[in-house]
């Protein structure tokens, strides 16, 4: 005997089969962006780097800028400076040449005196070349410290984080340690200022 | 119409059970708590006045009904080796337009065959002789539009011929047949039953009913009885099967 159930007309079933098709597809893609999460975008910070988009005051992120543009001048003048026969390497420009060119935020004018009013100079140690800005106004922004490599042409990336050349930033008038390298400057209380890209960065 | 299934001819046709049938198109309740058994082989005829759910109670037979409850056939043989075997409809009519190009042949070829129509008729599966059973011998040709109503209603019954049915379902087939097609009917019947066909059958002429069933049911929305045709088909039973009132009589008819 073979029993042969008339089942009644309508989409019931083939509107289980699709739930279960969706409810599969779901599960499927619940499953998948569970088990592969983007990894974290956000790099936490050390202790002695400061964030270039969040951490600065309006001032601080004027001159970091000027710094960034201001490094690869220095840079290609160092190169001009240097002797024809490259016995030597070229003589880094002071910051009173570099005012005299009018090349922020060496120049003394008003915008160097609403950000703070820095008195540069220059200290050179080893291959490392240093223009420290001393603030006259802590509160509208920190002393300042470029740090170039003199062999680099500007370019290179002798001090981290691969953004240009290393800028770090004190929030006090103290003029900068006597050795001008990375754990010096750390140790003395100073702050890398560095570029973070995270998800939330547009542009 | 025909050729559900295989088309392998078996002893016995299916048994037939509607367990507690509901039916309900929009609002309107078509059919209630319908149970009923058809035997194996059986003439059941289905009898009841016009919107009492005699078709509709076949289109849930045939799974186009959103019905509720349980229809079951039972068909023979061990442990389905051979499966559901070939069911035969029979409209009361087919809606068709009149001017279309369509031959008899085509006509069958298009409700009968797996082989697309229009790649003309398969011959094994003898038209000619489906035909000829229902006293169409040699009009195979004719155009469809241009045949008499009783000469469409033979050929709807040649259709169910082919392949052979083991059940076949009938929905007032006689009401548009002429006398000779009436014989000829007749005929066929006794022959399906010979062969150990299931019947279902139904039919608004009581007369035929009780001549030719072996049972009948009164259906009006319920199943108002069911038995062999000289018993039920009394008088009384009849009135209360037609009348105007037929919830009030169902409790005392059923009684």
């Amino acid at each position: 005997m073979h029993h042969q159930i008339v089942h009644r007309a309508g989409a019931e079933r083939e509107t289980l089969w699709v739930l279960l098709a969706a409810g599969l597809i779901l599960a499927t893609a619940t499953a998948a962006v569970g088990l592969r999460p983007a990894p974290e975008a956000e790099a936490a910070l050390a202790p002695h780097q400061i964030d270039s988009r969040t951490a600065l005051t309006a001032a601080e992120q004027g001159l970091h800028a000027d710094l960034k543009m201001a490094a690869y001048e220095i840079a290609a003048e160092i190169a001009a400076l240097r002797p024809a026969d490259g016995t030597s390497n070229g003589r880094a420009p002071s910051p009173a040449e570099l005012a005299a060119q009018a090349l922020p935020p060496f120049a003394a004018d008003a915008s160097a005196a609403a950000r703070g009013g820095h008195v540069w100079t220059l200290a050179e140690a080893g291959g490392t070349v240093a223009y420290a800005g001393l603030s006259a106004d802590p509160g509208i922004a920190g002393s300042l410290v470029l740090l170039l490599d003199r062999q680099d042409d500007g370019h290179g990336d002798r001090h981290g984080d691969g953004h240009g050349p290393g800028i770090w930033l004190k929030r006090a008038a103290e003029a900068p340690p006597a050795r001008l390298d990375e754990a010096s400057l750390a140790a003395a209380g100073w702050k890398r200022i560095t570029s973070t890209f995270t998800a939330g960065v547009t542009r | 119409m025909s050729g559900m299934g295989p088309s392998g001819r078996r002893a016995n046709g299916p048994a037939i059970l509607f367990d507690r049938v509901d039916l309900t198109l929009g609002r309107t309740a078509i059919l209630e708590q319908v149970s009923l058994a058809v035997a194996p082989g059986a003439v059941h005829a289905v009898v009841g006045p016009n919107g009492g759910g005699k078709s509709s109670l076949i289109r849930a037979l045939l799974g186009q009904a959103p019905h509720r409850g349980t229809i079951r056939l039972d068909w023979p043989g061990d442990g389905g080796r051979e499966g559901p075997g070939t069911i035969a409809y029979v409209p009361q009519a087919v809606e068709f337009d009149r001017g279309l190009p369509l031959t008899v042949e085509d006509f069958l070829a298009v409700l009968c065959q797996r082989r697309p129509a229009f790649l003309g008729p398969d011959r094994r599966l003898g038209y000619g002789e489906a035909l000829a059973r229902v006293g169409m011998a040699g009009k195979g040709r004719r155009r469809f539009g241009a045949l008499s109503g009783g000469e469409r209603q033979r050929v709807l019954l040649a259709q169910a011929l082919i392949p052979a049915p083991d059940l076949i379902v009938l929905d007032e087939p006689m009401t548009a047949l002429d006398e000779a097609g009436v014989a000829i009917f007749e005929t066929l019947l006794a022959e399906l039953t010979a062969a150990g066909t299931t019947i279902l059958w139904v039919e608004h002429d009581l007369a035929q009913v009780r001549r030719l069933a072996t049972r009948v049911s009164g259906l009006n929305r319920r199943l108002l009885f069911d038995g062999p045709p000289p018993e039920m088909l009394s008088p009384e039973r009849v009135l209360g099967l037609f009348s105007a009132a037929p919830r009030t009589m169902a409790g005392a008819l059923a009684s």
